[in-house]
């Protein structure tokens, strides 16, 4: 026999029909001789029933629009994790911007390995120690299918050639591999690398080990100074230090725009008023086929945009991108939207370095899952520090034609 | 969805896909509007955190190991999103508030509990429904989800033992205790209204 208290902890169970056949029939006895326990049935099935007709509501209905814009903010993060260079043991420091593009001729693939600086002589037989530190990229692969970036390339013989145009900022690590010997030399005119505005600087590099650093490197490699001097073969490990520009855009602008040509000219104009421009990608502005079946089941509720795009960057400093943000709500009209990376990035990593707390406080910390977290938060952290450390802001700006 | 459709586009989202991710998406995309809804109250609020959910799982899909389906993935990121997001309010002064309630007859004022926010209700123009919201904002979390999940959203107790990564057992007198609370609330304010105006609230019971 129950008593009341039992029956009232399966009272939900027996509504759901969770309750094998005796132990209902059980409940159901009870029921028709206890009136409170009765009374607390029918109440339980009163609130569930008003639970049940509560009124869904509708999405908003630029619900999937902002999320697909949302969604490709992010996947572009994800692909530029891969541009990043990784620095081991490593300080960064940043050289003070130089108003210059820098072209560097890599060999071979454009592999890095942080070497120890050795003399080498070269065909002529001069001493040349180069200063500078090498950086271990550990993801060139990536570095290597970004054509677009790439000017031009050479073969010669076993070695390929790869001409890069960098931009303002480079990294440079101050710290010689295995040595903490902080070597802060940049514009020196007796490097052979000179990083001076306006002046092409071929330094050519190239770790042709894919394996780990402390080898040296097994190929040819030859290198390029600036002042015509060249080496051939040799056990050159090189101490160069360079960094592409870490290209992190920090905020990303969408506007919608119903009169497309003229919406291009007249934000491009806005935006040329405050920064220079980057980049720019008009090969979607007659519209994509990306989306074309994703009508699902006829569902109306949700059709992804297959519009034109066009896409523009350009570098601003923090105080011209203010000017520029009040001068897109004045004079734009249109319907637009800001996502600020740095922020979401800021978001992410808090959530990440909870999780992570999470699972080292769980024991957990030699997980596939914490693996890959903490390799998450390297790339933000080195994303929000290349943020920082650039005094300028990069605005990727993306015009849909509605 | 077939089975074997999802796998597919869940090996393709988990590459980079977009399109592939979007696709998977579209079944649960107002469920999860409607949890997030119901969680925190207000409109605006759950378009932020729905949004938050989608690219989280974006993020994410890498470490979706397939041993649930992939719409109870997305309802548990949705769980886990909303109930921080209520912990995180919680850590911040509310004020409690005195609402007017405009009812056929009369205002009435109400006291807000402290901690719950004010639930942006216009959907519910029937009373009785917008005491049962208040109601379900008053609840605790935990009470809350259950309440959401089971008799709003109609999971079954496994799919929700799932979602909030509970056991079944743990779930089932959760629910129980969830509908008590619930029913303790909506009768108390029920009865508050009742005593407190002269409307028709009184002849609906």
């Amino acid at each position: 026999m129950k008593n009341c208290e039992e029956i009232l902890e399966l009272l939900s169970l027996y509504i759901d029909n969770e309750l094998d056949d005796a132990t209902a029939k059980a409940v159901e006895k009870h029921i028709e001789l206890c009136s409170s326990c009765k009374t607390e049935l029918e109440q339980l099935r009163e609130i569930i029933k008003m639970c049940n007709e509560l009124d869904e509501v509708e999405l908003p209905e630029d619900f999937n629009e902002v999320l697909h814009e949302k969604l490709k903010l992010e996947q572009k993060n994800m692909n530029e994790n891969k541009k990043i260079i990784y620095m081991r043991n490593s300080l960064m420091r940043t050289v003070a911007s130089v108003a210059a593009i820098f072209i560097l001729i890599f060999a071979v693939r454009g592999f890095m390995y942080k070497g120890i600086t050795t003399k080498n002589t070269n065909s002529s037989g001069t001493e040349i120690e180069p200063t500078g530190d090498v950086v271990y990229n550990t993801d060139i692969k990536a570095f290597d299918k970004e054509k677009d970036d790439v000017l031009s390339i050479e073969a010669a013989d076993e070695t390929q050639m790869y001409t890069y145009e960098m931009s303002e900022e480079i990294v440079r690590s101050a710290e010689l591999y295995n040595s903490d010997e902080t070597d802060s030399q940049n514009n020196s005119n007796e490097n052979k690398f000179n990083v001076e505005s306006d002046k092409n600087v071929s330094a050519a590099s190239g770790a042709t080990s894919t394996a780990d650093q402390k080898n040296a490197p097994d190929e040819t490699v030859m290198f390029k100074f600036s002042d015509g001097t060249e080496t051939s073969d040799g056990t050159y490990s090189l101490a160069m230090q360079f960094g592409e520009e870490l290209e992190v855009p920090v905020i990303g602008l969408t506007a919608y725009s119903s009169d497309f040509e003229t919406d291009i000219l007249k934000i491009n104009e806005i935006a040329g008023k405050f920064g220079t421009k980057i980049k720019e990608d008009d090969t979607n502005a007659s519209g994509s086929n990306m989306a074309k079946d994703l009508l699902v089941g006829g569902n109306p509720e949700f059709t992804l945009t297959n519009k034109a795009d066009y896409v523009v960057s350009y570098s601003m400093d923090k105080l011209n991108y203010d000017k520029f943000i009040k001068e897109i709500k004045d004079k734009y009209k249109g319907k637009y939207y800001i996502v600020n990376n740095e922020e979401e990035l800021n978001k992410r990593l808090k959530d990440v370095e909870g999780r992570i707390i999470e699972l080292e406080n769980s024991k957990k910390a030699n997980t596939d899952e914490y693996k890959s977290l903490m390799q998450e938060k390297e790339n933000i952290l080195n994303q929000l520090n290349s943020i920082n450390s650039s005094s300028k802001i990069r605005v990727n700006i993306t015009i849909v034609d509605n | 969805m077939s089975i074997s459709n999802e796998k597919d586009l869940v090996e393709r989202a988990k590459s980079g896909d977009l399109e592939a991710f979007e696709q998977l998406i579209i079944g649960c995309q107002k469920k999860v509007f409607n949890i997030a809804f119901r969680m925190v109250g207000n409109y605006d609020d759950a378009n932020e955190l729905a949004q938050e959910v989608f690219i989280k799982a974006f993020r994410s899909i890498k470490n979706f190991k397939g041993d649930s389906s992939f719409s109870t993935w997305i309802y548990r990121i949705t769980a886990n999103v909303c109930l921080d997001e209520l912990r995180k309010r919680k850590n911040r002064t509310i004020v409690s508030l005195d609402q007017d309630i405009e009812l056929n007859d009369g205002d009435v004022k109400r006291q807000m509990p402290d901690n719950a926010p004010t639930p942006d209700m216009e959907a519910e123009s029937n009373e009785v429904k917008s005491i049962v919201n208040e109601s379900i904002q008053q609840l605790p979390d935990d009470y809350k989800s259950m309440i959401i999940l089971r008799d709003i959203q109609g999971f079954s107790y496994d799919e929700i033992s799932k979602i909030v990564n509970c056991p079944e057992g743990t779930v089932k007198s959760r629910i129980n205790r969830a509908r008590q609370a619930l029913k303790k609330f909506f009768r108390q304010r029920r009865n508050f209204l009742m005593m407190n105006s002269s409307n028709d609230i009184e002849r609906r019971g």
